[in-house]
């Protein structure tokens, strides 16, 4: 469903003040996510960000554009929605919910998008222990580590739209199990970040064959 | 993520928030719990701000080694955003959920 916020998108005017953040820390980004900054950027995909870039709002928007690695390290979701609440009010619902989804949407880029882990090897101990091995043996490699991960928000009075995209090659939304498979008695497996998106988001779209999640709340 | 434990093995207190990053954390936590010899081992939440999937799997996993070794596993005083995602994975089903 296309709403007329995505119409406003997609005829807004470009225009856009652009800080950059060092990767290292939630403190730091928090500061270089205040306004007027309309996009942060990461240090170090300054140079690559080009490809990233698309006609923005003249205002109502924040984008973040970061590193796999950063994303892994660092919590980043509720200095983002800290950030979108510097600029319109939030009230503390949609401000838990939009930090809950965003917290997901930006984990499944990491690992299911970025890094194409299955979540399943993380249900138990010694798996979970591996999937972490795994992850730093990853980013050892330039090119896993600083692959992109690009968030946007862009508002007006009415609704909140928070986008999330990832480098990967995407996913078969098939393969997600259901809220009622993942609810059964006992049952540790993937589909728990899926069954919290649905839930905390007023709606909710897997666009792009899986790598944009795009999440949305009324105001 | 902190957190303390309160005079023995079993009983342990989180605050701030458990994420997917907590891993390291988490798992000295569970050997920790492991290691107690107590028939109840309670997980105390109520100063715990956040939790994401990732934190709520640790949890799940901290029941399952808890089975293993015949003992209860006990949550206390989840609120705020924690409450409301116990409450949405039905985790009064899975786990004893005290207030």
């Amino acid at each position: 469903m296309t709403s007329t916020l995505d119409a406003e998108m997609a005829t807004a005017e470009v225009e856009s003040t652009t800080a950059c953040w060092n990767g290292l820390a939630e403190a730091s980004l928090a500061l270089s996510l205040l306004p007027p900054a309309t996009v942060c950027v990461e240090q170090d995909l300054i140079d690559s960000c080009k490809r990233w870039s698309r006609p923005r709002p003249v205002c109502r928007h924040l984008g973040l554009v970061l590193t796999t690695r950063s994303a892994y390290r660092c919590m980043v979701a509720r200095p983002f929605v800290d950030a979108i609440a510097e600029r319109i009010d939030l009230s503390d619902d949609v401000r838990e919910r939009a930090h809950t989804a965003l917290q997901e949407a930006v984990m499944n880029a990491v690992l299911h998008g970025n890094l194409e882990l299955d979540s399943a090897l993380r249900d138990d101990l010694a798996g979970m222990d591996k999937t972490h091995d795994t992850i730093e043996q990853l980013l050892l490699k330039p090119q896993v580590a600083l692959s992109a991960i690009r968030i946007d928000a862009i508002w007006n009075a009415a609704e909140l739209l928070i986008m999330v995209r990832d480098s990967g090659s995407g996913f078969d939304k098939k393969l997600v199990p259901a809220s009622e498979e993942w609810s059964a008695a006992g049952h540790i497996g993937s589909g728990r970040g899926f069954l919290i998106l649905e839930a905390f988001c007023d709606r909710l779209a897997l666009l792009r064959g899986g790598t944009l999640i795009r999440l949305g709340f009324h105001l | 993520m902190r957190f303390e434990f309160n005079g023995n093995d079993a009983n342990v207190s989180f605050s701030g928030d458990l994420t997917f990053a907590d891993h390291m954390m988490f798992r000295e936590i569970a050997d920790r719990l492991r290691a107690s010899t107590d028939k109840t081992i309670v997980i105390d939440v109520a100063n715990l701000d956040f939790i994401d999937s990732a934190g709520l799997g640790m949890l799940l996993i901290a029941r399952e080694e808890a089975r293993k070794l015949n003992r209860t596993l006990v949550l206390r005083g989840a609120k705020g955003q924690v409450g409301r995602m116990f409450g949405l994975t039905k985790f009064d089903t899975l786990f004893s959920v005290e207030a």
